[in-house]
């Protein structure tokens, strides 16, 4: 058992040849029913335990777990608490999108033969890793004040009173790295100034962040449209948790752990990503899909949007804007608990790499933390983009059957040099899209 | 789904950031660039090759043992991990 956490074996077939085989095979080893560990246990117990299992993107765990809580059992927490919740959501996704902006694309960027403008990160140390730990660091110390009166996780939580300058100096380390590594102005700003295409081709020519270099890397190569392919996207939840209400049968249903291992949508694959999230809010990301579809470009230009929406947000802690409750949470149509005496809820919320749905069974108590689990269930938003058939097999079988394409007379076409550097050059166009929609766990890629 | 498994770090490469840890049982390299004054026989969180935050050897304790309530690992892996504090092997 090389990893306990689990991995995702992708092998990629350029040329099938005649025996059907798909080119993209996608397996896990990720254990997807870790979630059964909190059966028989009293939720407050549930409560502490689940960021400390999950704890890759534990806020958004704890999140949508108290959601699907209190949904079942008709808690409210307090406006503060909620508050707490989502500053500390924003803090993580904020930390997420900076490490894939700063590490991983860097890195993914680099293997690639097609880039030749592009400098590899020096091997000591890399670059973005300081600014990243900066943000690790910011991030812990907002989590340890905001839990200081209390968990704001916990179902039903009371209000949390953090000491203010603690609180927004931790805020400001992540809005700072932003501004400094990202975009090279204040979030806010930036924001308001890249509304378009042109806007956010005009930003990467002249910022001198290693952000910016991304940006125009993947345009300058020819990388806009990588991966891009029919997938479609899963639908936000709204307000009414219409998406869980839908969801709520196939997660209840027998062999509802053959559906967490390979959801669908009314018989479809579809993604959840931050592309997702911003293609449907109809800006800069909707008009670059409009171009490039689900490609390269669209998807980096989603966690620039994403990051400077949440940066901009921690740089005012306390604003209206600041204060709108992340996560929905619903109670599960009736006839899906197992009996009268069991009540179910399903909370979901936005994890830095997409919807994250929580289903909880529950024996309600006198007091709620009493309240007795008597099943869990999680669907996590890898499951869905490494489908199979998802976005992803689709993305990298685009990938794998254009590269293979007999070269054009004059194209510059990526065979050039032979067999061995197209491989490389698959292999590494393979490694970019993958970052791009980025699994939570470890991958092996092979191109067989 | 996205477990953080707690590792206990055997060995520091001198004038890197890069370590040995024990991931269940196996040795595993790392980086630890993103945390700060990690010593060997301190636990870390990992993920993707990288530590990303010190862990006390009893929440580490707490972690492994709900992983392994989970069935998830064969608990004869951890054995020489699950005491806390303990120097490694």
């Amino acid at each position: 058992m090389s990893d306990l956490a689990g991995q995702l074996d992708i092998r990629i077939q350029p040329d099938p040849g005649s025996d059907a085989a798909p080119p993209v095979r996608i397996a896990s080893s990720r254990p997807l029913t870790a979630a059964r560990v909190f059966a028989r246990k009293p939720l407050a117990a549930v409560a502490g335990q689940l960021p400390l299992l999950f704890s890759i993107c534990g806020t958004a765990q704890a999140l949508a777990g108290a959601r699907a809580c209190e949904a079942a059992l008709g808690l409210a927490p307090a406006p503060s608490a909620q508050w707490a919740r989502t500053l500390l959501l924003r803090a993580e996704t904020a930390k997420e999108h900076l490490w894939r902006l700063l590490l991983d694309w860097p890195q993914a960027l680099a293997g690639l033969e097609s880039v030749p403008q592009w400098e590899p990160p020096a091997a000591q140390p890399a670059p973005g890793e300081a600014a990243i730990a900066a943000a690790m660091r910011a991030f812990l110390q907002l989590r340890a004040l905001l839990g200081t009166a209390g968990d704001p996780f916990l179902p039903g939580a009371d209000g949390v009173e953090p000491a203010p300058g603690p609180v927004a100096s931790a805020c400001a380390t992540l809005t700072g790295t932003a501004a400094e590594q990202v975009f090279g102005a204040a979030p806010a700003e930036w924001l308001a100034a890249t509304g378009s295409a042109a806007d956010l081709h005009e930003w990467a020519v002249a910022a001198p962040t290693p952000a910016a270099a991304l940006v125009r890397a993947v345009t300058e190569a020819g990388l806009a449209d990588l991966g891009r392919s029919a997938i479609g996207t899963l639908p936000a939840v709204g307000d009414a948790g219409g998406l869980l209400a839908q969801l709520a049968p196939p997660l209840a249903a027998a062999d509802a752990d053959a559906f967490i291992a390979a959801p669908e949508l009314a018989g479809l694959p579809v993604e959840t990503t931050p592309f997702a999230r911003e293609l449907a809010r109809r800006g800069l990301v909707a008009e670059l899909a409009a171009a490039h579809g689900n490609g390269l470009l669209p998807r980096l230009a989603a966690l620039l949007v994403e990051l400077a929406r949440d940066a901009a947000l921690l740089a005012a802690p306390w604003s209206e804007d600041a204060r709108a409750p992340a996560g929905v949470g619903c109670v599960a149509p009736q006839g899906q608990g197992a009996g009268t005496d069991v009540r179910v809820g399903l909370g979901a919320a936005p994890a830095a790499r997409g919807l994250l749905v929580h289903r909880v069974g529950l024996a309600p108590a006198a007091v709620p933390g009493a309240a007795r689990v008597l099943d869990y269930r999680i669907l996590a938003p890898t499951e869905w983009n490494f489908h199979p058939a998802g976005v992803v097999a689709a993305g990298l079988g685009g990938i794998a059957a254009a590269d293979i394409a007999p070269p054009m007379q004059g194209s510059g076409s990526t065979l050039r040099g032979g067999a061995a550097p197209a491989r490389a050059e698959l292999e590494a166009r393979a490694r970019l899209f993958v970052t791009a929609v980025d699994p939570c766990v470890d991958y092996e890629l092979s191109v067989c | 789904m996205c477990l953080a498994i707690p590792a206990q770090i055997l060995e520091l490469e001198e004038g890197t950031d890069q370590a040995v840890v024990s991931l269940g049982g196996v040795r595993k390299p790392i980086s630890l660039a993103l945390v700060d004054d990690a010593a060997v026989g301190d636990y870390v969180l990992v993920h993707v090759g990288y530590a990303l935050n010190k862990v006390s050897p009893e929440e580490a304790a707490r972690t492994l043992a709900l992983i392994q309530s989970a069935g998830e690992l064969d608990p004869a892996e951890f054995d020489h991990d699950l005491t806390p504090g303990e120097a490694p092997q």
